[in-house]
């Protein structure tokens, strides 16, 4: 296609680069919210959102299904959902919001949330119960989060958080996204580096209240239709074993 | 998603030139990209892709325009049919004409353009897009370039840039 990169191709090509595009809208979460509102017949009761994703997560299911598991099929399928946005910024705030998460019992956690959170185990198969647990809703949108507190065998502290809606992860400048094959249901990210985490709300509108900033190594998966964080000073292959512990 | 949202909505405001119109074209084009994923059986996605959003936004193009006869109104009223240019590289006056001459093209030809020279698409997705061997995706775009050149020596004679002398 020689012809068409010379010439009239060329000057094309300079029309093409001098059009001032409007900036692209953020989409990806209104479709997948569109879409979990026309294909789930059932009304969703209050505060139950999780029904809303799971409904998602059998519309995927039920799709790949449908389509014979073809790998093509399969990966447009993670291409059109993905859960965790990751995305680069210029600048991480420091004046980022108060935290109002709320210390309640892990009992106490599961029955607002309507799920049970799976818990890593240890060396020894026991299941580990969280030294702290924080909940955090974000009235007047759906969006639900919980942070678990452990400390590893080694003295080392990190924390599980655990989402039913979107995550948004914003790389700072220097900070690093790798993603990780094979763990949970699709995307898996390994993450260093400064970074602002935010929950997307089902238009997909980011949470101011849920902005965090973070340095910590994180590992962000998607598990039972929850979008998973393990943060803490950890190293990848520590971390990935931790979360493939989780029952 | 978030790979193919700035290509479908770009594609989609080249041909309605609206962004609210585009985003709309773009979201309905995701969404019926979902419906119809059983139907992509291999290739690239972004040439399958921005094929749902250029019908999208054809199809919505034409609406407006079925609207705006019926109600007898002038074609300005029914949005804007211009994209903003940036003249660092080209002059805004020559991208004007130039704009102009691709508006002339039939739709085929100029979504064609739209697809090699503004989203910059590979001969391969070309093909796959067209559904044609990338032999017939050559001879297309030359055809396309040939009429183009017809059309800026007739009507912008004084169009003087690398390709039309």
């Amino acid at each position: 296609m020689r012809d068409d990169l010379t010439g009239l191709g060329l000057d094309l090509t300079r029309l093409g680069s001098a059009i001032a595009y409007p900036p692209t809208p953020e989409l990806a979460a209104r479709v997948r919210a569109r879409i979990t509102r026309t294909r789930v017949t059932a009304p969703a009761k209050p505060g139950t959102w999780s029904l809303a994703g799971t409904a998602l997560a059998a519309i995927v299911v039920l799709l790949a299904v449908i389509v014979g598991i073809a790998a093509p099929a399969r990966d447009a399928v993670a291409d059109l959902f993905d859960r965790i946005d990751i995305f680069t910024t210029d600048e991480v705030p420091e004046n980022l919001p108060t935290d109002t998460r709320q210390e309640i019992s892990l009992k106490e956690v599961e029955q607002r949330l309507g799920w049970r959170i799976p818990l890593p185990t240890s060396p020894d198969g026991s299941i580990m119960a969280p030294t702290k647990v924080l909940y955090q809703g974000f009235p007047p949108t759906r969006a639900r989060a919980v942070a678990l507190s452990f400390t590893t065998g080694g003295g080392v502290p990190y924390v599980i958080l655990a989402t039913d809606a979107g995550l948004g992860k914003g790389l700072g400048p220097g900070a690093s996204a790798e993603p990780v094959p094979g763990l949970g249901a699709g995307e898996a990210y390994w993450l260093e580096g400064l970074r602002i985490v935010q929950i997307y709300d089902t238009d997909g509108n980011f949470i101011r209240e849920s902005q965090r900033r973070t340095e910590s190594n994180t590992l962000a998966w998607i598990q039972n239709d929850l979008v998973f964080r393990l943060e803490g000073d950890l190293s990848r292959n520590d971390a990935l074993e931790i979360a493939r512990s989780m029952k | 998603m978030r790979r193919y949202q700035e290509p479908a909505f770009r594609a989609a405001y080249l041909v309605l030139r609206d962004a609210p119109e585009a985003e709309d074209a773009a979201q309905d084009a995701f969404v019926k990209a979902f419906g119809a994923l059983h139907r992509l059986r291999a290739g690239s996605m972004r040439p399958w892709l921005l094929k749902i959003v250029m019908n999208e936004s054809l199809n919505r193009l034409k609406s407006r325009r079925r609207r705006a006869a019926t109600a007898e109104r002038a074609a300005a009223t029914s949005g804007p049919t211009v994209w903003s240019l940036d003249d660092t590289v080209i002059s805004r006056e020559q991208a004007e004409q130039l704009r102009r001459a691709v508006d002339a093209l039939k739709e085929q030809e100029r979504t064609l353009i739209y697809l090699r020279f503004f989203l910059t698409l590979s001969e391969q997705e070309l093909a796959q897009y067209f559904k044609c061997a990338p032999g017939t995706v050559k001879s297309r775009l030359s055809r396309a370039l040939a009429k183009l050149r017809e059309v800026v020596v007739r009507d912008y004679p004084g169009l003087t840039l690398g390709g039309v002398r």
